[in-house]
C-alpha cells in the first residue's frame, strides 16, 4: 500500500531525471580523458577558477544536511535554524579566506593533514587523516541514507535497491573524472538545486499567508520566527539553547571547526589557480551561503505553520513531504532531481576528499612511501570505490537519529572541534609544539567520545540533541587546547626556521597588487554586511 | 581540463526549461511554466557565455599560431577555459 509519502511520476518527471543522470555521468564520461596523473585526478592540476571553487566550496556542503536536514531543523526549531548560516557559517568562511588560507596554499600542502605535517609531524599528520577519513566515510553515509529514504517513500523502491543504484552513480563519475569532475558537478548540482527548491519555498509562504502568515500561526511556539530575542534562556526557544551554548558551541567551536580545517571544503580551495583565488573561493562561496536560510529553512517553517503531519515523527520527511504537496507534474521531476543533487554533491565531495587524504596521507606516508605517481593515480580510483563501498555500511547508522542535523552536529563535535584547536594554536602560535597537537588532538576526541557516552547513559542531560552537540564540542574543544597548550609548554619550544610559512607572525605578508574589487577584504565587508543586515531584520 | 562547465550546464537547462513550460502552459500550472521559463532564460545565458569564451579562445589561438609561424617559433596556447 502506498504510503503518505508516495508520488506517482509521469513522463515528464523522468524525463528530467533522465537529464539531470545524463549530464552529470557525461561530465565525468568528457574528463576522464584528462585525468593522468595523481594530481589531475586528487588534486585538479590547481587549474580552476574561483568562480568554480567558490560555488564548489558550497554545494560540497549542500549535500543531504543542508536540505533535507535544514528544513527538518527549521520545521523542529524554527528560524533559529538560520543561525547555522549567519552565525555558524559565514564568519568562519571569512575568516578562512582571509587568514588561513594563505597558509595551507602557500605551503603546498596536498592536503589538511600534510599541513599538520610540515606544522607539527608524523604522527599529528596520521591522527588527523584517519579520523578524517572515519569522519568522511560517516558523513557519505549520510548522504546515501537520505537519497535512499527518499526514493522508499516517494517512489516506493526498496531502501537497499535505492542506495545502491544511488552510490553506482555517485561512483561512475567521481571515479571516472576525480576531483575535477565532482567540483563541475557540483556547480551544475548547486544551479539545479537553487532552482529546484526556491520555487518551493515561495509557493509555500503564499499558501501560509505569508511571512506575516507565518509568524501568527507559529505564534503559539516561543522563538520560531525569531533568531536572537529568543536565543537569551534555553526555555525561549524549541533549540533549547542559550547565547553562550550558541555563541561558543555553534558560532565558534562547531563553525570554525567545520569551515576552517575540513578538507571536504578546503580541498575545493585548494584546487583554485593561485593564492588570491583561493581567498576568494570561501568568499565568493559566503554570499549564497547567507541567502540560502530562505530556500531550504523556510520551507520547514511553511511546513510548522501549515501543522503538516509528519509520519513517524521524522523531522527529515518535512521535504519530501513539501514537494508532494505542492508541486505538480514536472516540477516533481525537478524537485526530485534537486533532492539527488544534493545527495550526490554531498556524497561526492566526501568521497573525493576521502580519496585524497588515503592516497597522500595513509598509502603514501604508511603503506607504499615511494609509490610512482601511476601507482598514486590507481590507488586514488581504488580509494574511490571503497570508500563509497564503506559509505553503504555508514548508511545504516543514521536510522538511528530521528535529525539527520543531530546526527552530524554530533560528529563535527568528535572530530572537527578538537582540530580546530589544533590549528588555532599551530598557525597562529610560535611556541605549540608537534607533542603538545598530537596529545591535545587524542585527548580532544577521547573527550568529545566521552561526552557523547556520558550523556547516552543520562548522567548529563540537555533540553535538546543539538544544544547537547554544541556543548559535546565546546568540551572537546576546550580539551584539546588546554591539553595542547600544557604539553608544549613542558616541551622545547620549536625551531622558528622551520616554522616560516607555516606560522603567521613567521610569514611575510604579500602586498598584492588587485584592483580593489578582486581584493579578499572587499568581498569579505560586503558578505559580512549582508549579514548584519539579516540578522538585524530577523532579531 | 578542456571543459567549459557554463556549456553543459546551459546545455542541461536550455533542455530541462522549454519541457517544464511546456507542461506548465498544457496543464495550466503557473508554477511549472514560470519556472521553465526561468530556467530556460539561465541556460541560454549560460550557453551563451560558454560559446563566446569558447570562440575568442579559438580565434586566440589561431592568431598566436599564425604569430608563431611568421616568428619561426614554437609556442603553445592554453586552451583552458572553464
Amino acid at each position: 500500500m502506498p504510503g503518505p509519502l508516495h508520488v506517482e511520476l509521469r513522463l515528464v518527471d523522468w524525463a528530467i531525471l533522465g537529464i539531470y543522470f545524463a549530464f552529470v555521468l557525461g561530465i565525468g564520461w568528457r574528463l576522464k580523458r584528462h585525468m593522468r596523473t595523481a594530481e589531475e585526478f586528487l588534486l585538479s592540476g590547481r587549474s580552476i577558477p574561483s568562480w568554480i571553487t567558490g560555488l564548489a566550496f558550497l554545494s560540497a556542503n549542500l549535500g543531504a544536511l543542508e536540505v533535507m536536514g535544514m528544513a527538518g531543523n527549521g520545521y523542529k526549531y524554527g528560524l533559529m535554524t538560520a543561525h547555522f548560516y549567519w552565525v555558524g557559517a559565514i564568519p568562519a568562511m571569512v575568516f578562512v579566506g582571509l587568514f588561513m588560507m594563505p597558509f595551507y596554499y602557500g605551503s603546498r600542502a596536498r592536503s589538511v593533514p600534510e599541513y599538520l605535517r610540515l606544522r607539527f609531524d608524523e604522527k599529528t599528520r596520521g591522527l588527523n587523516a584517519l579520523s578524517f577519513a572515519v569522519l568522511t566515510v560517516l558523513m557519505s553515509g549520510i548522504n546515501m541514507y537520505a537519497m535512499a529514504i527518499v526514493f522508499e517513500v516517494m517512489l516506493g523502491w526498496s531502501i537497499h535497491t535505492s542506495i545502491l543504484m544511488s552510490a553506482a552513480v555517485v561512483l561512475a563519475y567521481t571515479y571516472l573524472g576525480g576531483l575535477t569532475s565532482s567540483i563541475y558537478n557540483e556547480v551544475l548540482q548547486f544551479f539545479l538545486i537553487v532552482f529546484g527548491f526556491a520555487p518551493l519555498a515561495i509557493v509555500g509562504v503564499e499558501a501560509a499567508g505569508g511571512w506575516s502568515g507565518i509568524e501568527q500561526r507559529l505564534a503559539h511556539t516561543p522563538g520560531m520566527t525569531a533568531i536572537w530575542s529568543s536565543a537569551m534562556r534555553t526555555t525561549d526557544n524549541p533549540m533549547g539553547i542559550e547565547l553562550f551554548g550558541l555563541l561558543m558551541g555553534l558560532g565558534f567551536v562547531l563553525s570554525f571547526g567545520y569551515w576552517c580545517t575540513d578538507f571536504l571544503v578546503i580541498q575545493r580551495a585548494m584546487a583554485s589557480r593561485d593564492i588570491p583565488s583561493a581567498q576568494r573561493t570561501p568568499l565568493i562561496a559566503a554570499l549564497p551561503k547567507a541567502l540560502f536560510p530562505f530556500v531550504v529553512v523556510v520551507p520547514g517553517l511553511v511546513a510548522a505553520a501549515l501543522a503538516i503531519e509528519l509520519p513517524g515523527n521524522r523531522y527529515d520527511y518535512t521535504l519530501p513531504l513539501l514537494l508532494k504537496r505542492f508541486y505538480p507534474t514536472g516540477m516533481l521531476g525537478l524537485g526530485l532531481a534537486a533532492l539527488l543533487a544534493s545527495f550526490m554533491s554531498g556524497m561526492a565531495g566526501n568521497v573525493t576528499a576521502f580519496n585524497t587524504v588515503w592516497t597522500y596521507d595513509i598509502y603514501q606516508a604508511y603503506i607504499h612511501r615511494g609509490a610512482s605517481d601511476q601507482a598514486l593515480l590507481r590507488t586514488g580510483r581504488l580509494a574511490t570505490l571503497w570508500g563509497v563501498v564503506a559509505s553503504i555500511g555508514t548508511a545504516y547508522l543514521v536510522l538511528r537519529f530521528d535529525s539527520l542535523m543531530d546526527y552530524m552536529q554530533l560528529l563535527f563535535g568528535f572530530f572537527n572541534a578538537p582540530i580546530f584547536a589544533t590549528f588555532l594554536l599551530g598557525m597562529f602560535c610560535k611556541r605549540t609544539t608537534a607533542n603538545g597537537a598530537f596529545y591535545g588532538l587524542l585527548c580532544g576526541i577521547s573527550a568529545g567520545i566521552l561526552h557523547h557516552v556520558v550523556r547516552s547513559v543520562g548522567f548529563i542531560r540537555y533540553p535538546s540533541d543539538m544544544a547537547a552537540a554544541f556543548y559535546g564540542a565546546i568540551v572537546a574543544f576546550v580539551t584539546c587546547f588546554v591539553v595542547t597548550v600544557l604539553v608544549s609548554l613542558a616541551g622545547r619550544a620549536p625551531a622558528e626556521e622551520a616554522l616560516r610559512g607555516l606560522v603567521y607572525s613567521l610569514t611575510p605578508r604579500q602586498q598584492l597588487r588587485l584592483p580593489w574589487h578582486l581584493r579578499p577584504g572587499t568581498a569579505a565587508v560586503a558578505v559580512l554586511v549582508v549579514v548584519v543586515l539579516l540578522n538585524w531584520r530577523f532579531f | 581540463m578542456g571543459l567549459d562547465i557554463r556549456l553543459p550546464i546551459g546545455l542541461m537547462f536550455c533542455l530541462m526549461g522549454p519541457l517544464l513550460l511546456g507542461t506548465g502552459l498544457a496543464e495550466g500550472s503557473p508554477l511549472s511554466a514560470r519556472t521553465g521559463g526561468a530556467m530556460l532564460l539561465f541556460g541560454g545565458v549560460m550557453l551563451a557565455l560558454g560559446l563566446r569564451a569558447q570562440l575568442s579562445a579559438s580565434s586566440s589561438e589561431a592568431s598566436s599560431s599564425s604569430d608563431a609561424s611568421a616568428s619561426s617559433s614554437s609556442s603553445s596556447s592554453s586552451n583552458e577555459i572553464t
